[in-house]
Order: structure tokens, then sequence, then C-alpha cells
């Protein structure tokens, strides 16, 4: 059995697409990043507002200020988001930069 | 060699302007028809049909699927959740883990072949695409060419449909969490608020974004099921194969001998290319199983309307499995599949018990904390509770007290006549007053405990303390 990646317009006609559209090293980082942290976000979110009324969290920090409980969950979304994303962030950072097994250096696209 | 290959893949053409896409070409994948993609055009039909027709259906005199986050209640149907019922939620996800395991180990890929949404509205974005720029070798022919006023025209018209279509999926989206004819009305008078308007462009733009522009990219490389489904495979997982043996080797019919297999010493396989094109993710079935395949079994559809025209037998290309192509015993029904599916079976009879028996009321009890008792002048000893009663049903229950372990009490409450209200939290103070003389001195454990007048096996009660003066 055979991977198949990089081979899939093999014997095609003349007039066929040579390659399909095949992501960068950056934009795989990139979706390696963000999508994860989103699923994980939704996750934490449900977690923790499940528990938790945004009315109160707003009650006992800045009860002076205007709020509704939608600006509360989007708060909380988009911080639980932005602490994932910081995590993958990492993750790939060091994934990207370490050796490979064998002690060669990754090719990396940023040379 | 390896080595060459893989360095040529990672490393970016430089000549690429576009610097997220090594190469850009995209797959448009001919359309087809057969069992299969009838069976996925129905499952489109059916889930974006409810997922569009939900948010309009009324249940009583409210929406009747709206997961209202203000008020913090979800309503399904006859149901409300509370977020005390969060423990469903986390079952109903425990059931859909346990469903993908049964599902991946049976057929394989099921889910993401006719379930995904991210292929449903893929679908949908395709057929779109071809009312506005035809089939797939005038679509072909349309990317190709120079921008002219065809070009243009179509190419609007697609975008048109696309955007609009997103728009309507943002808006349904945000109707499951805002009453979404209230949702239409403030759109239309264009007083909708902020994070509505928000939630309603970043939804389409996902739309938009997954299923009319990355496709089989999202597949590919963000999701994590894709990578991880092939640990839950064994040789008995019905996966779809390219028979090698019977097809190869492949090669197109010399028109002089006709259909007859006379024509050399090929296989069935006459490499006419279909099941390539129809591919949506742009890989080859006969190479093997490859983990890009969402198992959307166009390919079967395709070949099996070639092995008829060429009057083969059908089941080149096929769901089997890989001890029935090695030509061992395949046991379909094995072990795994009789304990993912028993346990599967059990949580779903458990969730169904649980929301059946479910209790419409709930109550907690606060004792005052400012004095133990009172005495009052009639010689009653008097201890005031706070009583927090949650009713989730959708109507009001008017209540009757009781209370164990205390003789002659009499209850009197603020509000006199209490009722608890439908959906909500109600608060009531209870002062139970009792004779010193019928009661033993010091603290008595009672059960307080309400009931529905109007429907008295519905009940709820708490336990607590009475407190008497020591003499």
């Amino acid at each position: 059995m055979t991977t198949g990646i990089g081979k899939n317009t093999q014997g095609l006609p003349e007039d066929a697409p040579r390659a399909w559209r095949r992501w960068t090293r950056r934009a795989q980082n990139i979706a390696a990043i963000l999508w994860p942290s989103f699923l994980a976000a939704c996750i934490a979110t449900a977690v923790f507002f499940g528990h938790v009324d945004p009315l109160d969290l707003h009650a006992i920090s800045t009860p002076m200020t205007e709020f509704s409980s939608l600006t509360g969950y989007a708060i909380g979304f988009f911080f639980f988001w932005s602490i994932c994303s910081l995590s993958s962030l990492l993750s790939v950072f060091l994934i990207r930069t370490s050796r490979r097994p064998d002690g060669t250096r990754r090719t990396d696209t940023h040379h | 060699m390896a080595h060459a290959e893989r360095t040529r893949i990672i490393e970016p053409a430089m000549d690429q302007p576009n610097t997220f896409y090594e190469s850009a070409e995209k797959i448009h994948a001919r359309e087809v028809d057969g069992t299969f993609d009838r069976l996925r055009s129905a499952s489109v039909v059916v889930l974006l049909g409810l997922y569009y027709v939900l948010p309009w259906l009324r249940w009583d005199d409210r929406q009747a699927v709206l997961f209202d986050l203000p008020a913090r209640k979800f309503y399904i149907l006859g149901l409300t959740f509370w977020p005390q019922d969060f423990i469903y939620l986390a079952w109903l996800l425990i059931i859909a883990g346990v469903a993908l395991f049964f599902f991946t180990s049976l057929a394989g890929r099921l889910w993401c072949g006719f379930a995904c949404p991210q292929t449903v509205w893929t679908t949908a974005f395709v057929w779109l695409e071809r009312i506005a720029e035809g089939n797939r070798s005038r679509r072909i022919k349309l990317d190709k060419s120079p921008w002219n006023a065809d070009k243009i025209r179509r190419k609007t018209v697609k975008q048109i449909l696309w955007i609009s279509f997103a728009l309507w999926t943002g808006y349904t989206f945000v109707g499951y969490f805002t009453p979404i004819v209230e949702l239409g009305r403030e759109i239309i008078s264009f007083s909708l608020g902020p994070w509505e308007s928000f939630w309603i462009l970043f939804y389409s733009f996902a739309t938009y974004g997954n299923a009319g522009i990355m496709r089989e990219q999202v597949c590919k490389y963000m999701c994590p099921y894709a990578r991880f489904q092939s640990a839950m495979f064994d040789r008995n997982t019905l996966v779809i194969s390219y028979d090698t043996a019977r097809g190869e080797p492949r090669g197109s019919r010399s028109r002089k001998l006709g259909k007859s297999n006379e024509n050399e010493h090929l296989g069935d396989c006459i490499d006419c290319q279909l099941c390539v094109q129809v591919c949506p993710v742009g890989i080859d079935i006969r190479e093997g199983l490859q983990y890009e395949c969402i198992a959307c079994a166009a390919c079967i559809d395709a070949c099996d309307s070639v092995m008829d025209k060429m009057e083969y037998p059908r089941g080149l290309v096929k769901y089997t499995t890989e001890n029935a192509i090695a030509g061992e015993k395949s046991r379909i029904l094995r072990p795994r599949i009789y304990i993912y599916g028993t346990l599967l079976l059990v949580l779903l009879i458990g969730l169904a018990g649980a929301l059946s028996s479910r209790y419409e009321l709930r109550m907690n009890v606060l004792r005052d904390r400012n004095a133990l008792y009172r005495e009052l002048a009639s010689g009653q000893i008097e201890n005031v509770y706070t009583l927090k009663i949650l009713n989730k049903s959708e109507r009001n229950h008017p209540l009757t007290l009781t209370v164990d372990g205390l003789q002659n009490f009499t209850v009197a409450t603020d509000p006199v006549e209490p009722v608890a209200l439908a959906g909500e939290l109600t608060v009531i103070t209870a002062r139970i007053q009792a004779p010193a003389k019928d009661n033993s001195d010091g603290g008595h454990d009672i059960v307080i405990k309400v009931s529905s007048e109007s429907a008295p096996d519905i009940t709820a009660d708490a336990e607590s303390r009475f407190f008497l003066p020591v003499n």
C-alpha cells in the first residue's frame, strides 16, 4: 500500500491538472495553530459557561460598566481561543525547530 | 530517493506567487450518478433541511429549538435544559464518541463521506457552482479561459449564490440562539445588535471559506479524525478498495477486439480515469487505501457504471475488507462491533431513561442564618427557611408544603400562595412553627417537601434542621 501523496495525477490526460492544491508549510502551521485551538476553545467555553454565568462574573469585577451576557460569552470564547492558540503556537514552534530523530535539521520554509 | 521526494514536497515552489499554496490547481470533481451518490444527496437534503428548518418550528408559544444564552436555558422541543443539566451534554458527547468508534470500525469513514458538515456543505456549494458554471469540463475550461464577459458573468453568479447561501447559513446559526423571527425583523429594520451581526458574519465566512474555498483541504490538513481514524480500523473493517488482482494489468481496450477480455492479457480495469475524475479529494483509489480518502464512494459509483457498460461484473472498486482482499475469511460482525454496539445501546437507553425521569422540580433549602429560632407570643417556636425551587417544566406549579420530623407544625409562606413558575427559579420564604410542648428540645432533622397542587406526584424535597430552645 502506498500513500499516494504527490502522485495522484499519475496517468491523467494531458489537459488534467498536474497537482492539486497543496499547502505550504506556512499555511499548514497557521491551520495547525488556529484550528485545534478553536475546537479546544469551543469545549472550554461550553464547560466554563455551563457552570458560570457571565453576569455573575460581571457583578464581582466591573459592575459599574454596561454589560450584556452576549458580550461575556464572546469575551470568554475569544479569551479561550487566544490562550489555546498560544499553546498551539508553541507546540508548532517546538516541533518545527527540532532536529529529526536521525540528527538532521528539518528543512524549513523560512530560509 | 525517498528523502529527495520528501524535501521536494516540503520546499515551496519558488515560482508560486501565492505563499500559502505550493500548487494551487483546484479539484473539479466530475459529476457521478449511482447508489452512493444518491445516498449522499439524500443525506445532504435531510441534514441541511433539518438545519435550516428546525429554528422555524414552534412549540407552544416559543421556538421549538432555542439555545437562550442570556437566560441560560436550552429549549429542545418539550424539554428545557438548565446549566445544572450539563451532565446530559457531557453524556451526549460520550455517545457521539462511542458512535464514532462503532461506525468507524464497522465501515470506515462513513461519517466523512455522508454526514460531516464539511462534506454536506461542500456538496451544497458544489451544486451551486454547477448551476453557475456548468459541469466539470466546462468549469475546467472556464478556469483556464481568459477573463471575458461570459467568465465574469458566471463567476459573479456563483459568488452571489455562494455568498447568499453562506449568509443565510450564518443567519440560521444565530437563529438557534436568538429567536429567529425577531432576528429577521432586526435585520430588516437595520437594528441588529453588534454581537448578532458579528456571529452571523463569522459563521457565514466560515461556511464560505470551508465549503466554498478550502473544501478537501480541511479534511487533508485540518481534520484530526482523518489522522487517527486508521487506529480504529482492523482487517475486518469495510473500506473502499480496488481489486488489484482482478483489475491489473490495467489498460484501455483496443477497439478492434471489442469488449472481450481477449484484449491481450489485460485485467478488468480499462484505465478510463473516471474513478480519479470523480474523486473530491483528488486521489487514485487504485493506489490503495490513503488517508486522504473520505470514503464518499464516488469511485464505486463511477466504476460500477463503467463495468456495466463493459458488461463486466460490478465491484472492481467496492466496499470490502482487507481480509477479503487477501482471500482470507472476513468477519464483519466481530467482538469489537458487539462491544461498541452494546456500549452505544446502553448509553442511549440510559440517556433516554434519564431524560424521561427527569425531575420537574428541584429544591434547595437554606436556613435563616441570623437566628436559630424565635419564640412567638403564642408559645410556638419558629424557624425561618429560604426555599429555592427550580421548575424545569413548562407549566406553573402551585405548591403545598409539608414537613416530616415535627409534631403539630404550621407553615406560613411568603408569598402566601407559593407558585413555582414555569422554567424559573422561585424563591420562597417559609416560616415553620411548632409548639415547644409537642416536640423535644434541641435540634431536629427535618425533611421539607413541596408538591404540586395540580399534579401531586410532582414533588421535591430537601433536608434541613429545626431548632427548639433547650430548657
